[in-house]
């Protein structure tokens, strides 16, 4: 699957927009004074140059550096630093010039803290909630390793969407995210949600071309719908590095139609499927179309 | 005027050892681009990119040649900035 020079060779319906004219050098000119991270940089997403011309930035909280070693996953790993007590001021800060009226905030998983950083995300969230009432949030973290307290703290500060990504079938959670990610641990995490804040919008993600059959996929759907799932989006997995985990298949876009079209028909949910897909991708859109 | 198209920051991954190549130039010397249009793929280790020129005018000279890996910090090509409307 790659050329000659060690590159993929991408299929022809697989290209990303980079607009040479916008607002991306507004945005990197900002996150780099604030000293704030995105997932759109620490993630190298392909997204990066069209969400960016449009103002639009997905904020990393706790910090670039993960405690998990998931291998489709260009996030930084290590010992990461203390949680920073100004980000919620420098997070605001960046979104009252941005102007956005909807915020997805993801995260590093801190296995370090106690609490998985359930409270630092929650003060963050109370926060941007307290100083602009009018934004709808949505918060795309961690398992918290199935924490129910850690998952009450991040619903009491009253966040519009709850995402956490299941990122691919079962059979293969084992071989593509760390040891610590479990199928099920994200589906109880997804459960307790439901459980606990019956009308927080639920949503979750997962990504095709690590080597899945379509049955796992359908099932999988099937498994988000019965853990209270409403949004799910789905995407081609791309190689961000070398040392990531390799493609296994780049998946035709009539392939996205089908499950999104049967996600629809048979479970109810609302689905954004497509190659150019990914977790937060035009989440404004479909949180209004939902 | 001359205007020096370079490669948009987002598209440079950064990450180190991850090569950019430009893989095909959608357009050629004495073409006439408006802002917006596609003028070249450039490709990563992740993705393919559709650059857009950033100007309206006259593809002067192109400087990366297909299959050559970039600099980005250097310019792909330049543009003789000019008012020009395509719409008929």
């Amino acid at each position: 699957m790659k050329n000659i020079n060690g590159i993929h060779d991408f299929p022809q319906w697989l290209r990303f927009r980079a607009p040479s004219k916008g607002n991306g050098r507004e945005v990197e000119l900002l996150i780099s004074t604030l000293k704030i991270d995105t997932v759109c940089k620490s993630a190298l997403c392909p997204n990066r140059p069209v969400c960016w011309s449009r103002k639009i930035a997905t904020f990393l909280l706790l910090g670039d550096t993960c405690t998990r070693n998931c291998k489709f996953c260009a996030v930084k790993k290590g010992i990461p630093l203390t949680p920073d007590p100004l980000e919620k001021e420098k997070i605001l800060h960046a979104l009252e010039i941005l102007r956005l009226k909807y915020v997805v905030l993801t995260m590093v998983t801190r296995d370090d803290l106690p609490d998985g950083g359930a409270f630092h995300i929650s003060e963050i969230v109370k926060h941007i909630r307290n100083k602009i009432p009018e934004i709808k949030i949505e918060v795309l973290v961690s398992d918290f390793g199935g924490n129910e307290e850690s998952l009450k703290t991040i619903l009491d500060s009253g966040p519009d969407v709850f995402s956490h990504n299941i990122e691919t079938v079962e059979r293969l959670c084992g071989v593509v995210r760390d040891r610590r990610c479990s199928y099920t641990t994200s589906l109880k995490v997804l459960e307790t949600v439901n459980k606990l804040s019956p009308d927080t919008i639920i949503k979750s993600g997962l990504m095709l071309g690590l080597g899945e059959m379509e049955i796992e996929v359908l099932k999988t759907l099937r498994d988000l719908k019965n853990s209270g799932c409403k949004i799910v989006t789905i995407g081609q997995y791309l190689q961000p590095t070398k040392n990531n985990y390799p493609v296994k298949e780049f998946i035709q876009p009539d392939k996205f139609r089908f499950y999104s079209d049967w996600a629809k028909e048979k479970l109810g949910l609302a689905v954004i499927a497509g190659p150019e897909v990914r977790s937060s991708y035009k989440a404004d859109f479909w949180y209004s179309e939902s | 005027m001359e205007y020096k198209v370079f490669l948009p920051s987002e598209v440079v991954p950064d990450a180190p050892d991850i090569n950019i190549q430009l893989t095909q130039w959608l357009c050629k010397t004495g073409d006439y681009v408006v802002q917006g249009d596609d003028i070249a793929e450039v490709t990563t280790d992740k993705a393919v990119y559709i650059v857009t020129s950033p100007v309206s005018g006259i593809i002067d000279k192109i400087l990366v040649e297909e299959g050559n890996y970039l600099d980005p910090r250097q310019p792909i090509c330049v543009i003789q900035m000019m008012n020009i409307d395509k719409s008929p």
